[in-house]
């Protein structure tokens, strides 16, 4: 569905009454939680070194308040990680044990913290505070439980300024993610003083714990003030200068007010005191705690007598940046003065001053008009920024446009640049690629990143930020919404063509993923299924209960070794006969590669399959036997090996990976390896692999030795190179002719047998161009016309499929029998010619006669296969030169032009055709590769058409 | 075919009587009557009157006709019954009552009914070769094949001198997919019903001498278990019978054209003896290796293989019966003489069957190849010839200014045929 429709339909006001609920663990759950809290202690004194409060609180969280599983698990964890680990390390749950998974997507979060480490911006949204902790984490892995840890605790102290805002609930309570987690761990690893950290840390869990949600009505800024009372953490000195720093230099700094400039020079001299210097910064930096209300407004009188007690906690210094007004002319570099530097003169002034500036530094409230607009694009800072303001300003409406921004913002759609931006909002806060995804947190409700329940309770502000960005939900949402997009049509985008191009590129440059097929080749009994089946079973795309399945059944017949490949050989014969026959497609994901993988079979009568395979495919893997006598076998002259290589490059496939499989039976040695790999090597290079194109590794596909991993002790010895699915993530991804005209040979023709996907359907790769659901196409041979009902790419619906994917199509309007495999699919205005014969530069391999003109052959073309003849030979020619005007015999190793005509079939009056055309017009349209007699004797390019 | 009377004189005049019985008879007759031909036989013409009042009638006679041939229709290659008939086309040479001289006539040649043939330009060697060949008894194989694929079979029938493609059987069949392949298991079971009905409809397996199924992969044991089971299930005692007449041949496609792969198979020519397709296949077969091996030993297209007769240098000369039906008499007769000079030095004219796979693909190589017993290249060749042709044009030029030359039209032989091609 297009993101522009799903903003549109968004309830705004559903989404925003939501809000509050979603921030943390909702009462019921806080409830749970008091109660369940004690039991599982109870049942945990005996464990030494004691188990930490947050560790308890985060397994009940993953367990749903399940005291005797939580318990369970923490021991188990415990005993493994031993007395030794230190407490922040159990609370962490490895990725296998953890009962709520969630992935937690570190490269991506580190990505968006770069991006936002610029934008430290006084009003303290929710986007913001996290911004702020994802600054200090990624400069100096400084404790940002200092910044949230005042959250929680802010709570329990009295706020003595109410404000027209509601507090919704409070940030303490708010379950800690993974990911901040682990980021919080890390720092900790940092800092020398990590210990005392991680103890108040853990201390400071159970208050929080405890804390329940403002009651609404409750001065925004008295939590602020209040949180900010709480003891802050201590930072290390060395990340407190780096953070200082970093802030410093940071563009959103030179709009911080002078004021902030102070603070930071501050928390600088603070942190190069190492001793803990309490400061009156500190209240207004609590304010940020509160992502939705009106947040700098600091009650600044307070602040300072409660800003003292904990000499162990002391503010950040991004708070101090963007909160301090205390001038402490310290070492920070010199910042430009900005208008940003009013928003904070009211921290610390009197509160009457302070809306007035307010209202001085963004203009004129905003209409609630704006906000909402602002709210729907947004994901910016600003729009918080400005929204906040107005909270500020004018009350309940602003504060819930303010509230609803993050959520409007979690559109799964990708971060927009806010254009909008309030007069005098500072406009540098911007922050594109912050994908704030508040909503998922409700949709996954506990499995969200809050699902780690206040283990760090100083985080969870910050927690509760990210966990609203909802980086690390992409992909729980991702799969959720897979889920729900399976079953349901996909409508049409209705989209023209070139918007539609534009669109795709788009999204595959922001996705990162790029849609590649693979195709994998090699002799009979490489042991390419076996290989593809233990790489789908590492994966987790073939489940335990499948691969169980196929062992028990290929143990019956008596091929225990087979027990893999069944998973990709599903045909009766195939695996009767342990040999695949037909190509078996598939698709799985590697961190920035999405595969369709195409087995191909290996034995010489199945080639038109494998070509069939070859020509959707972008990349090759070949496998290739290591075991004695076995490599030989396979390479000489009637060897799949050679035949197979030429088949890909001819086929249009650049790059090719080798995996030199079974080196188990040679106990991996490193001798047979590079015997194979010499003589590999020059023969690719002679097909047309580049070296650079090619890469070899060592495999063992039975025991899945250096698929994923690498943990054959024997192959460590001597190999420490790419694992398959290391290089696979790495191949390059060709250029897609998006542009071109559609085109889409049927490889497949069957009947849907689905409740959803019933009817006609079709499958192949789009050779070029793009399609989407609605859209009318001509199968051609034929004059019949379909319609495009659903378009299926790797086995989800999707709206669209562009150049370069293997889709399923669901045709409606069109008879079976007008498709068959070989069908080409086209635009309705650009059909693809039928041609009967052609010219094509042809280059001849290796064969045992030579050509000349007359030689009754088979054409292969994409899934085609038909017979002609080279009916002339035009010219040889070397190096683009032409040698040799109508040659007599062309012998291997030439280039040549010919012509190649269609025959007849016997006695038929049907002239035979087949959709074709030039390499010039469609590169992938225009390849033909030359059989006879068994074997590949040529292959061509399309130069003209004749008729 | 039945020769009913037989009266060639020495000189090539003369004519025989032949009663054609089925369609290979008829493709026998088609490649013996060439454009020129007297061609007499029985027919029914309708035969209008215009009475002296001005009143027309119109009766049918039944006479005979003696049109000279100048075109005549092939039976089909693929045709529905055995209801073979060719038809002539030509002007009366012999006038009765009923038909005047010069009128034309279309007779239609049909099985059993005898016809009487007298050559405009002789009875040669390669026609009389042919009518011997029609009228041998026991004469030729019959074999049926079945090429197939996975969704595509072609039934044959193969006898000495065509093959014929008795049905083609094309049905969709989905290939495998992920998460099932009942769709593919189906189709498959479907399409080797169709097949397995078509064989019984379409192949007496009880007179052939063999049935060959041939296919890429496993298809072929399929398709074989699938008419045994079939067969066992439904008791077809006879098809159960002919079992050991079937053999299963690998072949590297399904297309029709594999037939003359799955035909070289030695399981196959062992079983036929000889049978003319099978000489053919493998001639074919040899000149393909020649040509791998030696390409100065391997020559085909006209011009070329001329000059390699010539030189006496063929071994074996591989001919297409198509080169044979030129309408120009005088073309024919070289392609005749150089069988017969083939033959005289010993060497072994093959005449491809057009209407077999080997014929065809002979036709593809221009219908005519040689495999020379010693090599010779071309270039050399043809530039010696180059160099033959201006000597003779000089002297040739001497002569008219001269004389003329008597040795010019000895060494005339030779070149005269060179002009030709």
């Amino acid at each position: 569905m297009s993101r522009h429709r799903y903003v549109r339909n968004i309830d705004l006001d559903a989404e925003m009454a939501d809000e509050s609920e979603e921030e943390g663990m909702s009462q019921e759950e806080r409830a749970q939680m008091i109660t369940a809290m004690p039991i599982a202690r109870a049942l945990l004194k005996d464990v030494r070194p004691p188990i930490s409060d947050d560790a308890i609180a985060d397994s009940l969280w993953h367990y749903w308040f399940d005291v005797d599983k939580a318990v369970t698990w923490l021991r188990k964890d415990w005993e493994k990680k031993g007395a030794s680990a230190s407490p922040p390390d159990n609370i962490l749950p490895t990725p296998a044990q953890s009962p709520r998974p969630r992935p937690a997507k570190r490269p991506r979060l580190h990505a968006v913290q770069t991006e936002r480490e610029s934008s430290p911006q006084p009003p303290l949204s929710a986007l913001q505070r996290l911004s702020i902790a994802r600054k200090e984490a990624g400069v100096g892995r400084s404790p940002s439980p200092a910044i949230a840890s005042s959250a929680p605790t802010g709570d329990s102290i009295s706020s003595p300024t109410p404000r027209t805002g509601v507090v919704p609930t409070s940030e303490g309570t708010k379950p800690m993610s993974k990911l901040a987690l682990l980021a919080q761990k890390r720092k900790e690893a940092a800092q020398t003083a990590s210990i005392s950290a991680a103890s108040s840390a853990s201390s400071s869990a159970p208050l929080s714990r405890v804390v329940t949600p403002a009651p609404p009505g409750a001065s925004p800024a008295a939590a602020g003030p209040s949180s900010a009372a709480l003891p802050a953490k201590p930072l290390s000195k060395l990340a407190q200068k780096m953070a200082a720093a970093r802030a410093a230099k940071a563009e959103a700094v030179t709009q911080a007010g002078a004021t902030e400039q102070d603070q930071s020079r501050e928390g600088v001299g603070a942190a190069s005191n190492a001793d803990s210097t309490p400061t009156d910064n500190v209240p207004p930096e609590a304010t940020d705690v509160d992502p939705t209300t009106s947040l700098f407004i600091g009650t600044p009188e307070q602040a300072p007598d409660r800003a003292v007690p904990d000499p162990a906690h002391r503010p950040s210094p991004f708070f101090s940046l963007l909160t301090s007004t205390s001038a402490s002319p310290k070492s920070s570099p010199p910042v430009e003065p900005d208008s940003g530097r009013i928003l904070h003169l009211p921290f610390v002034r009197d509160q009457a001053g302070l809306e007035r500036r307010v209202r001085e530094a963004f203009g004129a409230a905003d209409s609630p008009d704006d906000i909402v607009l602002r709210a729907r694009q947004g994901r910016a800072g600003t729009a918080t920024l400005s929204t906040t303001a107005t909270t500020a300003g004018a009350g309940a409406k602003g504060k819930t446009s303010g509230g609803s921004t993050p959520k409007s913002a979690s559109l799964p759609g990708k971060p927009r640049v806010q254009t909008v931006v309030a007069g005098t909002s500072k406009s540098t806060v911007s922050q594109p690629g912050t994908p704030a995804k508040k909503h998922s947190v409700k949709a996954s409700a506990s499995s969200s990143g809050g699902s780690t329940p206040k283990v760090a309770p100083s985080l969870t502000g910050a927690q509760a930020d990210l966990a609203g960005l909802h980086l690390d939900e992409e992909v729980d949402e991702a799969e959720r919404e897979k889920e729900r997009e399976r079953y349901r049509e996909k409508p049409g985008l209705n989209m023209r063509q070139e918007e539609l191009v534009a669109k795709v590129k788009k999204d595959e440059e922001e996705s990162g993923k790029k849609n590649i097929s693979l195709i994998v080749v090699g002799h009979v009994d490489a042991g390419k299924s076996t290989l593809m089946g233990r790489l789908l079973y590492d994966l987790g795309e073939l489940s335990e209960r499948e691969k169980t399945a196929n062992e028990r059944g290929s143990k019956k017949v008596g091929k225990g070794s087979f027990a893999f490949a069944w998973g990709l050989d599903a045909l009766g014969d195939e695996r009767d006969r342990g040999v695949t026959i037909d190509i078996a497609t598939t698709h799985f994901n590697t961190p920035h590669r999405n595969v369709t993988l195409l087995d191909a079979p290996g034995h010489r009568d199945f080639i038109p399959a494998m070509i069939s395979g070859a020509a959707q495919a972008d990349v090759a893997l070949m496998v290739v036997d290591g075991s004695p006598g076995e490599f030989e076998a396979g390479f000489e002259r009637g060897g799949q090996t050679r035949e197979h290589a030429w088949l890909v490059r001819s086929l249009g496939v650049r790059e090719i990976v080798v995996g030199i499989n079974k080196l188990d039976l040679v106990s991996w040695s490193q001798d047979r390896y590079d015997e194979i790999v010499d003589a590999l090597r020059p023969f690719l290079v002679s097909a047309g692999f580049t070296a650079s194109k090619t890469t070899f590794l060592p495999l063992g596909a039975m025991e899945g030795v250096n698929v994923l991993v690498n943990e054959e002790a024997l192959l460590k010895e001597w190999y420490n190179g790419p694992t398959l699915i290391d290089t696979l993530d790495q191949v390059e991804v060709p250029e897609r002719p998006f542009e071109s005209p559609l085109r889409i040979p049927v490889s497949n023709v069957f009947k849907g047998q689905t409740a959803v996907a019933s009817g006609v359907a079709v499958s192949g790769r789009l050779c070029s161009g793009v399609l989407q659901v609605g859209d009318r196409i001509r199968a051609v041979p034929g004059d019949e016309v379909a319609q495009v009902r659903t378009i299926e790419v790797d086995e989800d619906s999707a709206p669209y499929a562009v150049a370069g994917q293997n889709v399923t199509l669901y045709l409606s309007g069109i008879d079976p029998i007008h498709l068959a495999i070989g069908t080409v699919l086209c635009p309705t205005s650009l059909p693809v010619p039928l041609v009967t014969q052609f010219t094509a530069q042809i280059l001849v391999f290796d064969l045992q006669c030579p050509i000349i003109a007359g030689t009754p052959v088979e054409l292969f073309h994409h899934s085609m296969n038909l017979p002609a003849t080279i009916s002339k030979l035009l010219a040889i020619s070397e190096r683009g030169q032409v040698v040799k005007k109508n040659p007599r015999v062309l012998q291997k190793g030439a280039t040549a032009t010919v012509e190649i005509s269609l025959r007849p079939t016997q006695g038929s009056t049907r002239t035979p055709s087949i959709p074709l055309e030039t390499a010039a017009e469609n590169k992938e349209m225009g390849r033909v590769l030359i059989r006879r007699g068994g074997e590949t004797i040529a292959a061509g390019v399309v130069m003209e058409i004749i008729s | 075919m039945k020769l009913v009377n037989k009266h060639i004189e020495k000189d090539g005049s003369g004519y025989v009587t032949l009663r054609p019985e089925d369609d290979e008879d008829m493709w026998h007759v088609y490649n013996l009557i060439s454009e020129g031909d007297e061609v007499r036989a029985l027919a029914i013409r309708r035969v209008q009157t215009v009475s002296s009042t001005g009143s027309s009638d119109s009766f049918r006679v039944r006479t005979t006709f003696s049109p000279a041939a100048s075109s005549s229709t092939t039976p089909g290659g693929e045709k529905k019954e055995p209801t073979a008939s060719l038809q002539v086309t030509g002007k009366v040479v012999n006038e009765n009552d009923y038909v005047r001289l010069g009128a034309f006539h279309t007779l239609d040649l049909e099985a059993n009914r005898d016809f009487r043939l007298s050559k405009s330009s002789g009875w040669d060697s390669v026609a009389i070769e042919r009518i011997e060949e029609a009228t041998k008894e026991g004469r030729g194989a019959e074999v049926g094949a079945i090429v197939l694929g996975e969704g595509t079979a072609a039934i044959c029938l193969l006898s000495e001198h065509m093959t014929t493609v008795r049905q083609r059987i094309e049905t969709s069949v989905p290939r495998k997919r992920k998460g099932g392949t009942s769709g593919h298991d189906k189709a498959m079971d479907n399409f080797f019903q169709t097949v397995y009905q078509a064989v019984l409809r379409l192949l007496p397996f009880q007179t052939l001498k063999a049935i060959v199924i041939a296919s890429p992969g496993f298809t072929k044991d399929s398709l074989y278990d699938y008419i045994f089971q079939q067969a066992t299930l439904t008791s077809n005692k006879p098809l159960l019978a002919s079992r050991s007449k079937w053999i299963k041949v690998h072949s590297n496609t399904p297309h029709v054209h594999s037939l003359v792969e799955a035909m070289r198979a030695p399981e196959i020519s062992k079983m036929l003896q000889g049978g003319k397709f099978a000489r053919e296949g493998q001639g074919l077969d040899r000149f393909h290796k020649m040509l791998a091996s030696d390409e100065l030993r391997a020559w085909y297209g006209p011009e070329h293989v001329a000059l390699a007769v010539d030189r006496g240098a063929v071994g074996t000369l591989l001919i297409s019966d198509d080169l044979f039906r030129s309408s120009d008499p005088v073309t024919r007769n070289r392609y005749v003489e150089m069988v017969e000079a083939v033959r005289s030095r010993g060497g072994e004219a093959l005449i491809f069957s057009s209407m077999h796979e080997s014929g065809q693909q002979l036709n593809l190589l221009t219908g005519i190849a040689a495999i020379l017993t010693y090599p010779l290249d071309v270039e050399i060749v043809e530039m010696e010839e180059r160099e033959e042709k201006e000597r003779l044009e000089r002297e040739k030029a001497g002569a008219t200014a001269g004389e003329g030359g008597a040795d010019g039209g000895g060494e005339g032989e030779g070149e005269g045929e060179g002009g030709f091609l």
